[in-house]
């Protein structure tokens, strides 16, 4: 089968076996790869009732069929499972160089179930799977784990391992690989999984070929389009996605004071793309296939390191407060040695900020004061929180619970949707976020449907998108939101990065490489028809455990409170209008719900009983 | 390229200024880049002498981007990129 390597492999860590499951052309043609394979499986090895740090929850490495094709940012992998966080649906779109690395080595994808006795090491090398001794690795950081496995194995070798965070269950943990340069499966917990089998490290290695369908044709598409990427994302390969930052806070979408504040014109200029430049920046890294190059290499004195990007910078930087470049990149660094999401842990020191003004927390309970604007204690929060230690116990668990426990009123200062933290994107900024986040199948979050980006700048002909839609208005923004869900999830599928669809690259582009690829010919209608399908299915499994309209919510601060100053000073969103756009679009029950019509119509029967009685 | 000048390439809002995509400016020698904006406020009908959002930039030998800044001269024979906004993730 062109485009793939034709088989998963499955794995038994209690048992210490594994077996070959073959990817075939109706799960390629359906599914595609990544997300939605990665969906498929965890619908058949999950249940409602499987607990998230349980033996029998799945965790799921899938690729895609663009990977080691040469399609610009094809070099990307997703994860698959159930959060420990959220307690429901958890997808990472990873890049680097783990996923090449996977798919060299023999497989399309990789499922993990079970838990070892004891730390292990997971190899998959030329197509076989092999376990090794985990133990003399238990407690390493991840750079010193992919530091000490490269060395044996080879430079030529993927290393997708936890740091001690996920060894300790944090919840906000996540998965890391291509150590220093710190890319992740990062959100809400997967590297808590990870810890929960024992299993410390996967290791890739192999020189697997993959075939393609029609290699010269696609060659020539893509050398077109990997002009224009460069060319369109040379800002980025510049200043980083961090370059953005004076933009946000001049629109209003920059996180101040974890959210409550609207300007911060002065100070952010302090943490931007452009004044890493001038400063800390040595460098610049991309993902595998990759044209622009958004990663920063910072030095801060201690040798090159992967530097923050716009999401770290503002979670840990404007939202609370901090404008000391060095001290967010070093909370970046020991976010990345630890193990842990960067953008929940910003989100999650901001609440505490907050807490501690409002004396809900005190410096007996924290360890020191919580001031707003201290580099230090960002630092010092970020340490307790990857050691799970102290107010680091508590802090990990997320804001929504620690929230619960803490009471006082500390619920209105945890921003979060379904439990996972607003990413650095505001709803009060880009009216779109509104449906985007209440809806999307992992709890807040911008990526699984970028909808924002046709409000700030881009647009999508296909869609019917010519020009920037605006962004004050509700109107339209379920549509709009429920749309690209579709295309993320078809991204995500085909393991492409979404930016390439802010830069030109359109559906047509995507039917000729697939065709280009695999030989299957898919128009333009079916391939967004897959983006719903695989979309459907995330939803499907959330509302199988129990989740519905009533889940789909905001935080009270970004519904009835608005920012004050700047770009968005007065603006609220309506989510509930959007919402009922959104359903009837989608042709949902107005509770959030799809239809038995719809599963039928999206071939998704066999997951009928998933759906509430 | 044709001739002796600067090749432009437009994205984003210069490009919606310009009305083009690419544009050939023949130049003898080197210009700055706010003179350089200001021969293009002539060509286009205005738009170009702020620089608002995004950069302007052009490809180095090592084939890296370059922002420039409006002090700084590009020379007859250069590509030269307008570009929008950066994104941020």
């Amino acid at each position: 089968m062109k485009g793939y390597q034709g088989k998963i492999a499955i794995v038994d860590l209690k048992e210490r076996t594994s077996r070959e499951m073959p990817l075939d052309e109706d799960l390629a043609g359906k599914y595609i790869g990544g997300s939605g394979i990665g969906t498929f499986l965890l619908l058949r090895y999950c249940t409602p009732e499987t607990k998230p740090l349980s033996p029998s929850n799945p965790l799921i490495f899938m690729t895609g069929p663009f990977m080691g094709s040469g399609i610009p940012t094809s070099g990307r992998h997703q994860v698959v499972t159930k959060s420990p966080l959220t307690g429901v649906f958890l997808e990472s779109d990873a890049g680097g160089s783990f996923g090449f690395h996977l798919k060299r080595s023999g497989f399309d994808g990789l499922v993990i179930i079970g838990r070892s006795e004891n730390p292990v090491l997971l190899t998959l090398i030329d197509g076989k799977v092999g376990f090794q001794d985990g133990e003399p690795l238990w407690g390493l950081d991840t750079f010193e784990t992919e530091e000490r496995l490269k060395s044996k194995f080879g430079k030529d070798t993927g290393v997708s391992c936890i740091g001690p965070a996920g060894e300790r269950l944090v919840p906000l943990a996540g998965i890391f690989h291509d150590g220093k340069d710190a890319r992740a499966a990062g959100r809400g917990g997967a590297g808590a999984v990870m810890g929960s089998k024992n299993l410390k490290a996967v290791v890739a290695r192999g020189s697997a070929h993959t075939d393609f369908f029609d290699r010269k044709a696609l060659t020539v598409s893509i050398s077109g389009t990997n002009r224009v990427l460069k060319e369109k994302g040379a800002g980025m390969t510049l200043y980083g996605t961090v370059g953005g930052m004076g933009l946000a806070e001049e629109l209003g979408d920059l996180p101040v004071r974890n959210w409550k504040q609207g300007s911060w014109k002065e100070e952010v200029n302090e943490i931007t793309g452009q004044k890493m430049a001038e400063t800390i920046l040595t460098g610049n890294y991309g993902c595998v296939a990759c044209p622009v190059r958004c990663g920063r290499v910072v030095d801060l004195g201690g040798g090159n390191i992967g530097g923050p990007e716009y999401e770290t910078m503002a979670m840990l930087g404007s939202n609370c407060l901090v404008n000391d470049l060095d001290a967010v990149a070093r909370a970046n660094e020991l976010c990345n040695r630890l193990g842990i999401d960067t953008i929940s842990t910003g989100s999650v020191i901001a609440f505490a900020m907050e807490c501690f003004e409002h004396g809900i927390l005190t410096e007996g309970q924290v360890g020191m004061p919580l001031q707003w604007g201290s580099g230090e204690a960002v630092n010092f929060l970020v340490r307790k929180i990857g050691e799970g230690e102290g107010i680091g116990g508590l802090l990990g668990k997320g804001t929504r619970a620690a929230a619960a426990e803490l009471g006082g009123g500390a619920d209105k200062f945890a921003i979060h949707s379904k439990g996972l933290e607003f990413p650095a994107h505001d709803p009060r900024c880009f009216k779109s976020l509104a449906a985007g986040y209440a809806t999307s199948t992992r709890g807040a979050c911008h990526l699984n449907g970028y909808s924002y980006a046709w409000e700030r700048s881009a647009s999508f002909p296909e869609f019917g998108y010519f020009e920037k839609q605006d962004r004050t208005v509700d109107e339209g923004k379920g549509i709009m939101g429920a749309r690209f869900q579709n295309l993320s999830s078809l991204a995500d599928s085909l393991k492409i990065c979404k930016f390439t669809l802010l830069m030109g690259v359109s559906l047509s582009d995507i039917s000729l490489w697939l065709k280009c690829v695999t030989g299957r010919d898919v128009a333009i209608e079916e391939l967004e028809r897959a983006g719903e399908r695989i979309f459907t299915m995330k939803r499907i499994f959330n509302a199988g455990h129990g989740l519905s309209r009533i889940n789909d919510t905001l935080p009270e601060r970004i519904l009835n409170e608005p920012r004050g100053s700047g770009g968005s000073a007065d603006s609220l969103p309506d989510l509930q209008a959007q919402l009922d756009e959104y359903y009837s679009y989608r042709g949902w029950t107005m509770d959030g719900l799809p239809t038995p019509e719809k599963l039928e119509e999206l071939g998704l029967r066999e997951f009928l009983n998933w759906l509430p009685k | 390229m044709t001739g002796r000048g600067l090749d432009l390439k437009f994205y984003g809002p210069w490009q919606m200024a310009a009305g083009v995509e690419e544009y050939f400016l023949p130049l003898q020698e080197d210009i700055t880049v706010s003179n350089l904006l200001r021969k293009l406020d002539s060509a286009f009908g205005g738009g170009f002498s702020t620089r608002g959002e995004g950069l302007i930039c052009y490809f180095g030998d090592t084939g890296e981007p370059i922002a420039l800044k409006m002090e700084d001269k590009v020379f007859p024979g250069s590509t030269v990129i307008f570009l929008g906004i950066i994104e941020s993730g």
